[in-house]
């Protein structure tokens, strides 16, 4: 086992740069997510680190050892793919001692170490079958099983949940965690789904266009979003966001907010006077009822799960962002989510009184995205 | 297992070599077989050659063999027979075996069977296609002289390989045969691509059975239906065998096609110049339609 | 209901119908090798012979060199095969899988490859042979044949190697295979239904083979291909279409058993050397 260190990674086809200087140094043990939208450069990373793909430039360590150039086999590192790749014409015992095979291992201790694999994972019993006699969560287990035999420095990880069903994802999840939590190897786990990213990473990194927008335990990312974009991809639903200006009052620095003044929780207030800011309130810090900073509003729709309800309302119109400058769907950039904790039953249509507390928004520069605290 | 840097094509900066190395046997057969042939192939139909002897210098340059090839009637009436051919044969090629494909995609017990049968003449080698409808339209004693007197469509043995038209038909009928279980198998596989769910639309709207099959069908089969009408007419086009086995171009040239043509001249009368000459025009007709049809192909590369 | 029951029998008598007319030549072929030749001679003609001369395979045999044209036609169909085997599985694997420099351009040419006429081929290649002193040589239908089976056999695989996920190559190197080792020990294997349909389609292209046969064997009878020797009978034994029929079906038995094999991957090896 060891850490992994990537030090300005970049990647580009002819003209087009899918990843630019990408750092990051992982510690031995460390369970870091890669996450982001599809197209970021997360995958093309995850490549680059197991040597499936070149870097055109920058370096990667596993380890002390210089990797950057070195063929995947050679890199002592294990993969699983999201459509597992297992080989179809080979056997699961076989399927998880290829690796080990191809290093000279000999026949006994492949077994072993197959066996080994198979129990903790619970498939003991597929190891005579072929891939297609398998589940999707059989087939999922096996190419875990295939990665934990060789005993590697780290695993890379690609999307390997999403071509499970929702309920099998949720357990496996958990089941990957509680394997990271026993073997403690590497593990680079890349998804374009946040709830895994948040569940699982000791670290996550979050990317866009190829750039790293913010690293961060998960924590740290939900509570201090570095901008914009991380504050609307983490959390579910993602975060609500309200154009306003900025107005210096006093010490501090207020903003117009449903037609109230709202004191911003803003530590250098004094540069903010006058700019036009985003200001950021995640659904589930909105309450029913009077509070803080109370509006009214008349729900457009409201979706109850039992639990919880969401409350979307049409934004004022001097809230709204400009069109495009997030990048997320137009609904999200005109509506105003609310999720409500076990709410009472309420009729749609009727007005409804919000409240927030203050202190729980975030603060954007509306021009660069960048949050201000 | 140490390796050397160098060779290593493992490493991502040397992978892609690997490419190249899986390429170069096929690129350099393709060059010497096809490649190399076609340039010596050109190049004949520019000199007064007889028969082709590489090793002799080459004649001098002359544009002789193509000003031959434009003033003479033969080249013309292979053109025309050519053309016939293509049209005839493609059209008949596709009315059988468009409607052999929609006749077996229908879901019946034995359709599996059906199938099989229904494209089984792909599976006849051309010569023995030829043996085949040889000995059907034989003059004397061949089944078809015979059916025809039976039916009252002739009141005495026609003789299929000494009149022209009766050649031509012949001809005809052994390249629909032969050619027609290509555009079956093509067209049932377009017609397995088409949603099922198109057709219970249609159901759902009320079309009728010969609504769906223009509304629906033929047009959900059309990019199949270009490629497979262009793959079609080529290889009327450049057929050899059946024409050469069956009637050797006759009678009175009455089925000599290109093909057949450029085969006469540079192995019947040894004037392989003059025989290039017509095999490159052949070749520029061959390379447009080709060409035409990538265009249009569904999924190009 | 009743309306349902007649479309059916509609559409049996239309299957059953179309099947009887265009498979009838072949049925006309059988009959024709197991009826006595003066039998043939008779109107009206009889449509199954009522003493079927089984034994005349194994005297058309006796007769004429007929194993010998065989055993040529399959010599040089499995060299063509082989030899276009090698080459396009490594060239399907590149074109399919790395992003080669002219790539392109070469698949383009190998289409437009696949549509020349041999009557254009076999002129030049005749004087080169003619050079090598190839002629009357089994290699020269060999070489002729891989420029017929090379373009379909590079595209057929190419095709077929792009229904692969590359990540069963990378779960294989990232396992420590080279990539060439990758190929062998993952990728042929998985694709060998598809190699396996993929060289007969080739097979079937050199045995069909007539102009080739006909201009570089002709004059060199023992490398008789079965094909040449078929016509030669034609043109020798003008009424004795019942040999020629018994000799024709053995010809045609190798491609038949092939068809039966290969219908299912037909469709879609055809479509896919078709369409791209």
């Amino acid at each position: 086992m060891a850490g992994i260190r990537i030090d300005s990674v970049t990647k580009s086809y002819g003209g087009l740069t899918v990843l630019k200087a990408f750092s990051l140094d992982i510690a031995d043990g460390e369970f870091v997510v890669l996450v982001g939208p599809s197209g970021c450069g997360k995958s093309t990373m995850l490549k680059i680190l197991a040597g499936l793909e070149e870097a055109s430039s920058g370096t990667i360590a596993i380890g002390e050892r210089d990797v950057t150039d070195l063929a995947p086999g050679d890199r002592d590192i294990a993969m699983v793919f999201q459509n597992y790749a297992l080989y179809p014409h080979l056997t699961v015992a076989r399927n998880m001692g290829f690796g080990l095979k191809m290093r000279g291992t000999d026949a006994a201790e492949i077994d072993r170490r197959v066996n080994e694999a198979a129990k903790i994972l619970g498939i003991g019993h597929l190891l005579e079958r072929r891939p297609r006699a398998l589940s999707g969560g059989q087939r999922q287990r096996v190419a875990l099983g295939r990665a934990i035999v060789r005993e590697p420095q780290a695993f890379l990880m690609d999307e390997p949940l999403s071509n499970l069903d929702a309920k099998l994802r949720v357990h496996t999840r958990a089941e990957i965690s509680a394997l990271h939590k026993r073997l403690r190897v590497t593990t680079i786990y890349v998804t374009h789904d946040q709830t895994e990213a948040m569940t699982m990473a000791d670290r996550i990194v979050i990317m866009k266009d190829g750039v790293i927008q913010q690293i961060a335990s998960p924590d740290v990312m939900f509570r201090e979003p570095a901008n914009l974009f991380v504050a609307g991809f983490i959390g579910s639903p993602g975060m609500n966001f309200l154009k306003t200006k900025a107005q210096a009052v006093g010490g501090g620095v207020t903003a117009k907010l449903f037609g109230h003044d709202v004191k911003l929780p803003i530590a250098n207030a004094a540069a903010l006077a006058g700019r036009e800011i985003v200001v950021g309130l995640r659904p589930e810090h909105i309450a029913a009822g009077a509070g803080q900073v109370s509006f009214t509003v008349t729900p457009r729709l409201i979706e109850s799960l039992g639990s919880e309800q969401y409350v979307y309302v049409d934004l004022p119109e001097e809230h709204r962002r400009d069109a495009g400058s997030g990048g997320e769907d137009e609904s999200r950039r005109t509506s105003l989510i609310a999720r409500l904790i076990n709410p009472e039953p309420r009729p749609p249509e009727a007005t409804l009184t919000l409240s927030f507390d203050p202190a729980r928004l975030h603060v954007f520069d509306a021009a660069s995205g960048e949050a201000i605290r | 297992m140490p390796r050397s840097a160098f060779l290593d094509l493992a490493r991502p900066s040397r992978r892609h070599w690997l490419g190249y190395l899986l390429l170069a046997p096929a690129v350099l057969l393709i060059a010497l077989i096809i490649v190399y042939p076609l340039f010596v192939s050109v190049d004949l139909s520019f000199q007064n050659v007889n028969i082709a002897r590489l090793d002799q210098p080459r004649r001098p340059f002359t544009t002789a063999n193509y000003e031959r090839l434009f003033a003479s009637e033969d080249f013309w009436n292979a053109c025309w027979v050519t053309f016939k051919l293509v049209t005839i044969v493609s059209f008949f090629c596709f009315l059988l075996g468009l409607g052999t494909a929609l006749l077996v995609n229908n879901r019946f017990k034995g359709q599996a069977l059906a199938r099989l049968l229904v494209a089984l003449p792909w599976a006849i080698p051309e010569v023995i296609a030829v043996v085949i409808f040889a000995w059907l339209f034989d003059s004397s004693f061949g089944l078809m002289n015979w059916l025809f007197i039976k039916v009252g469509l002739v009141d005495q043995t026609i003789n299929w390989f000494s009149s022209p038209d009766a050649a031509f038909a012949v001809v005809c009928t052994v390249m629909v045969w032969k050619g027609y279980p290509f555009v079956s198998i093509m067209m049932l596989a377009g017609l397995q691509s088409i949603p099922e769910d198109f057709y219970n639309a249609a159901k759902v709207d009320g079309a009728r059975a010969w609504q769906r099959l223009i509304h629906i069908t033929i047009p959900s089969l059309m990019p199949v239906i270009g490629v497979t009408l262009v793959l079609v007419m080529l290889w009327v086009f450049r057929d050899f065998s059946i024409i050469y086995v069956l009637t050797g171009g006759g009678p009175l040239k009455a089925t000599q096609s290109l093909s057949i043509m450029t085969y006469e001249q540079a192995f019947g009368f040894f004037k392989m110049g003059y025989a290039s000459a017509i095999g490159v025009i052949t070749l520029i007709v061959c390379v447009i339609a080709s060409r035409l049809m990538i265009a249009r192909a569904p999924d190009n590369i | 209901m009743k309306r349902k029951t007649t479309r059916h029998a509609l559409l049996y008598a239309g299957v059953v119908l179309t099947c009887a007319i265009l498979v009838f030549p072949i049925y006309w072929l059988v009959v024709t090798a197991l009826s006595e030749p003066s039998l043939l001679r008779q109107l009206p003609p009889s449509f199954w012979p009522s003493e079927p001369r089984w034994g005349v395979f194994g005297q058309i045999m006796a007769e004429k060199p007929i194993l010998l044209w065989l055993g040529n036609s399959a010599l040089a169909a499995i060299g063509a095969v082989s030899l276009s085997m090698v080459v396009s599985v490594l060239a399907g694997y590149s074109l399919s899988r790395f992003r080669v420099r002219g790539g392109q351009s070469l698949g383009l040419f190998i289409l437009t490859a696949k549509m020349l006429p041999a009557t254009l081929l076999v002129i030049p290649l005749f004087g080169i042979f003619r050079n090598l002193e190839l002629i009357g040589s089994l290699w020269s239908i060999i070489l002729a044949h891989a420029t017929l089976i090379i373009p379909f056999t590079t595209w057929m695989l190419k095709g077929y190697f792009d229904t692969i996920p590359r990540e069963l190559e990378h779960a294989a190197m990232v396992d420590g295979c080279s990539p060439l080792g990758a190929m062998v020990r993952v990728i042929l294997p998985v694709s060998a239904p598809g190699l396996a349909a993929t060289a007969l389609y080739g097979f079937v292209l050199s045995w069909s083979d007539y102009a080739y046969a006909r201009t570089f064997l002709t004059n060199a009878q023992g490398n008789w291909t079965a094909n040449l020797g078929i016509t030669t009978m034609k043109g020798e034994y003008i009424s004795n279409w019942s040999d020629i029929s018994a000799a024709s079906i053995l010809v045609a038995l190798p491609i038949l058993a092939i068809y039966l094999v290969l219908e299912r991957y037909l469709v879609g090896g055809l479509t896919a050397g078709a369409e791209k």
